[in-house]
């Protein structure tokens, strides 16, 4: 028999009788050339059959992956929820933050912080000891306007004289005065180098600017006390928040 | 095909023996094993499609195995098909000239089932090369060979498939199919090799 081609694939394919596969075993015994030529053919067979389990394989690896898919697709309608969740949560958190400063800004006024911080001062009995005068008398007996009197009959007016007048004033509410008082008083100071009253006087001072509708001086004023921890009054003024301050001065800009 | 159905490992090796349950095994070694397979891939400096096409080609060269009877179950599955992906990867670095990190990637210690895993590794290369010939056929050789070679179909069958006239015709074509792959073959380095290796030594 001669190796040919379709003999053999009929052989591999069993499409020959038993008579004749035993003559195709027999030459490809003996045949070398035979026994290469089947095993090519095998060979092919074997390739058609790989390929053929390589596309299945593949058509199920794409399957699976889509099938993957729909967990993750889950994770992003998860990750989609967390994320509106959590806009919902910043939008609250911002709408509070809204509804809490809108309060803020119309809760706090010059006369709030002024309210809150303003306390008569309480003359110290030691201070100015040398000189038991009537202002100091009429001061801690609350005569504001006997205070006022005697200060507007001095020809010359001590620092300590100068701050209980402006502090009568401004226990009447007569802001513009305690202010022009104050103002003089610190520029008297700070030419005669005479510090008495001085950390009283710019505390109290800007206290008096807020209610005499100069919120900008006040607020200026007041920074500067916080900017200065050995500032007699530094703790006071550090109470008040800085927000309110900003929001006086918002308010008070033109 | 019933993605619920659960094989234990000696079902899951006959199964796949089995052409109509064999899709049913594939998809429970990408269930079961694709994941770490392809998490080892990534850990090793492979990409997602490094991690997939590795672990597709180790389904492919597992099943071969199995079918080939050369899978004989001393190691469990996933440790089979973890050291096959290891080394499909070890080689694909390798060709990618990069073997001077490879070093680094890969423990050197020794494989279970060492001779399987040897065998499956060598006929990557030349398979590859081979599908490329097969595929150089045009499809519908590779349609009829398929047919009749893998799905078993009888001529008459692949008459109802493909639009030949008759079976006489289709089987012409499957011999003529054959011989053009055949051919190929013979001019192949590889293929060459591997028949001058069992025949002539």
């Amino acid at each position: 028999m001669e190796p040919n081609h379709e003999i053999l694939t009929d052989y591999l394919d069993r499409q020959l009788n038993p008579a004749i596969s035993s003559q195709v075993e027999n030459m490809v015994k003996e045949n070398k050339v035979a026994a290469a030529d089947l095993q090519y053919l095998k060979l092919a067979i074997d390739t058609v059959r790989q390929d053929a389990v390589r596309q299945k394989v593949s058509a199920i690896r794409q399957s699976f992956e889509k099938n993957q898919a729909r967990p993750v697709k889950q994770a992003n309608g998860m990750v989609r929820s967390m994320y509106r969740i959590s806009m919902r949560v910043a939008a609250i958190l911002i709408i509070v933050a809204g509804v809490a400063f809108f309060y803020k800004y119309i809760s706090v006024s010059s006369r709030s912080v002024y309210e809150n911080q303003f306390t008569g001062y309480e003359l110290n009995n030691t201070r100015g000891q040398e000189k038991t005068d009537g202002e100091s008398e009429a001061y801690q007996n609350k005569n504001w306007s006997g205070v006022i009197s005697i200060y507007n009959g001095e020809a010359t007016h001590s620092n300590k004289s100068s701050f209980l007048a402006a502090m009568a004033e401004m226990q009447q509410n007569h802001f513009p005065q305690a202010v022009a008082i104050f103002e003089n008083l610190r520029n008297a100071s700070g030419k005669s180098k005479d510090y008495a009253f001085k950390d009283e006087t710019e505390y109290y001072l800007s206290l008096a600017y807020l209610m005499n509708h100069e919120e900008i001086k006040s607020v200026f004023l007041m920074d500067y006390i916080k900017s200065d921890p050995s500032h007699t009054y530094y703790p006071m003024v550090s109470r008040i928040s800085s927000i309110d301050l900003k929001i006086i001065e918002l308010k008070n800009k033109k | 095909m019933d993605k619920n159905i659960r094989f234990s490992d000696p079902e899951l090796v006959e199964a796949m023996s089995e052409k109509n349950m064999l899709e049913q095994a594939i998809w429970q070694l990408y269930q079961d094993h694709g994941e770490i397979t392809r998490s080892f891939i990534k850990g090793k400096g492979g990409t997602e499609q490094d991690a997939d096409d590795i672990f597709q080609e180790t389904i492919v060269a597992f099943i071969d195995s199995v079918q080939k009877g050369k899978y004989r179950q001393e190691s469990g599955i996933r440790t089979f098909l973890i050291s096959i992906a290891k080394n499909f990867w070890y080689n694909e670095i390798r060709k990618r000239q990069r073997a001077q990190n490879r070093e680094n990637l890969f423990e050197l210690e020794r494989d279970p089932e060492e001779a399987a895993i040897s065998e499956v590794i060598q006929d990557r290369e030349m398979k590859h090369q081979l599908n490329k010939l097969l595929q150089e056929l045009g499809d519908s050789c590779r349609k009829i060979l398929e047919l009749f070679y893998y799905e078993n179909l009888s001529m008459k069958e692949i008459v109802s498939q493909m639009p030949y006239e008759n079976e006489q015709v289709v089987r012409n074509k499957k011999y003529k199919c054959l011989q053009q792959l055949t051919d190929k073959l013979k001019q192949n380095p590889l293929a060459v090799q591997q028949i001058t290796d069992l025949i002539f030594k």
